[in-house]
């Protein structure tokens, strides 16, 4: 009972400050300025804690640390309920540990994560999403900024977070729907920041044990980045800009898939494009989570399209596309 | 109390959800066990708080509601039941979209209006989204990967680009 009523006192506070919002003055600098600082903290602090993720009627729980060093950053992530898994990063080599199946799957990530690029797309934010300052919140503990992001269309989320004051750290973040439902949210329910983050808290549960296991290396190999793929997006939704275009290895997938990327700024949408596998998965849309899918087969390929949008968005995507044939 | 949260969690079956209905109608304390049960339901999924004369609201909106008179039908005793707590729910629904709608304090998303084109009127099937079948979640587990690496949302959301995936295969061997 003590982490629902946590939850329910957070929200009551939520709601108390949220009330004290002020009128919408385009995108106050502040705001933005919160933005960017979300942007870096998430790389560059260091951070210890348990949060719930919320989907649907689902909510899982789940533990993470995360600590910068001398040999750069690393990272650890292990679900608490339902079937263990742990994924540990070092840099941009990711390895997920699957103990249920005695498989270890490794990862090489292709694009360093955004922040460097972060900023300047975080100004372009603003042409999408009305930006503004909430109240103040509390979470886990601490003392949080909420800072809302609203769309101003039907074609994204909006998005709510509540950054720690001090660090920038995003402390709880949640999506909502065009009709104002909440489509998944994440919040910390323990959190240690700063010196409190130990080296052995990222040490991985499985590495000693995962010796006989089953390694898949299909991801690793090379990825070619600012390629032409071929394909083209018809119909762009608006506020969407391409981002990168390349082909890369996907763990699973016997050949490299082309994969386009658009975003909003803040929201993105992937193509991946590939040959029809044997046993072709069924088309149409699904969704998990805040991601929406999108499965067709167009010129003897497979197309799959994903983004954390609206269902339309992804539609509007995969019906446009041009093969360039 | 048990039967009361099964009731609320859809878990029982036809005779006992009449039963459940009967005893929340006979007694009172119960009732608002029953209001409470979805209040803190309500605040840990997020939705917008209703306030405790919610229900009173409803019914005296109802009663000031015209009457509907149609030819009378001879249904069972059980069905009529069955359909009249399905109406009462449905309006119930529209209200509380209503009221999720008009709340203030989340994000409103802005229509952008644009002049459509007119278009033939044609009949569309609308296919709802599903969630991602297990036996495809670990193809799509990986995709999930590739993308939120690329997605800015991530990097806010500042828990790694791995929540999700995390997630999915979950759902997908459990439950």
């Amino acid at each position: 009972m003590r982490p629902a009523l946590s939850a329910f006192l957070v929200l009551l506070g939520s709601i108390g400050c949220a009330g004290n919002v002020a009128a919408e003055t385009g995108a106050p600098l502040d705001a933005m300025a919160w933005l960017k600082k979300i942007a870096a903290a998430s790389r560059q602090t260091n951070y210890a804690g348990t949060f719930v993720y919320q989907h649907g009627n689902q909510s899982e729980t789940s533990r993470i640390a995360h600590l910068v060093h001398a040999g750069g950053e690393s990272e650890r992530l292990e679900t608490l309920d339902g079937p263990p898994r742990e994924i540990i990063r070092n840099n941009d080599n990711v390895t997920c540990y699957l103990p249920e199946t005695k498989t270890v799957v490794i990862e090489k990530r292709v694009a360093r994560r955004f922040p460097a690029t972060l900023p300047e797309q975080v100004s372009g934010i603003s042409d999408n999403y009305v930006i503004r300052k909430g109240g103040q919140g509390r979470v886990a503990g601490y003392d949080c900024q909420m800072i809302v992001l609203e769309p101003r269309d039907n074609l994204r989320y909006g998005h709510n977070f509540c950054v720690e004051l001090k660090t920038g750290l995003p402390l709880q973040a949640r999506v909502f729907s065009d009709k104002n439902e909440l489509v998944e949210s994440f919040a910390f329910t323990q959190l240690t920041l700063g010196n409190g983050v130990k080296k052995a808290m990222l040490k991985s549960r499985y590495a000693a044990k995962s010796k006989a296991w089953r390694i898949d290396k299909t991801a690793l190999a090379q990825a070619e980045t600012n390629v032409n793929t071929g394909w083209l997006v018809k119909n762009q939704p608006a506020g969407f800009k391409k981002l990168t275009e390349m082909r890369h290895s996907i763990a699973g997938h016997p050949v490299p898939v082309s994969h386009i990327v658009y975003s909003d700024g803040l929201a993105a949408v992937s193509i991946f494009i590939e040959p029809i596998p044997e046993a072709p998965p069924p088309t149409g849309p699904t969704y998990q989570g805040a991601v929406n899918i999108y499965v067709k087969t167009q010129a003897d390929k497979m197309v799959t399209v994903m983004g954390e949008t609206p269902a339309r968005t992804v539609k509007q995507v995969a019906e446009s596309l041009s093969s360039g044939n | 109390m048990d039967r009361i949260s099964a009731f609320m969690d859809g878990e029982t079956r036809q005779h006992e959800t009449e039963q459940a209905i009967l005893h929340l109608k006979q007694y009172q304390e119960h009732l608002e066990s029953w209001h409470t049960f979805h209040l803190i339901g309500d605040a840990m999924r997020g939705d917008p708080m209703l306030r405790n004369d919610f229900t009173a609201r409803v019914l005296s909106r109802l009663r000031q509601e015209p009457t509907m008179l149609a030819p009378r039908l001879r249904w069972r005793k059980s069905l009529n039941l069955a359909l009249s707590a399905a109406a009462s729910l449905a309006a119930v629904a529209v209200i509380l979209t209503l009221v999720i709608t008009d709340n203030p304090l989340q994000p409103q998303p802005q229509l952008a209006i644009t002049p459509q084109p007119e278009t033939k009127p044609s009949i569309q099937v609308v296919t709802l989204p599903q969630p991602v079948p297990a036996a495809n979640r670990n193809r799509v587990n990986a995709y999930l990967r590739a993308h939120q690496e690329f997605s800015p949302s991530t990097t806010l959301q500042g828990v790694a680009p791995y929540v999700r995936t995390v997630s999915a295969v979950h759902g997908a061997d459990g439950r």
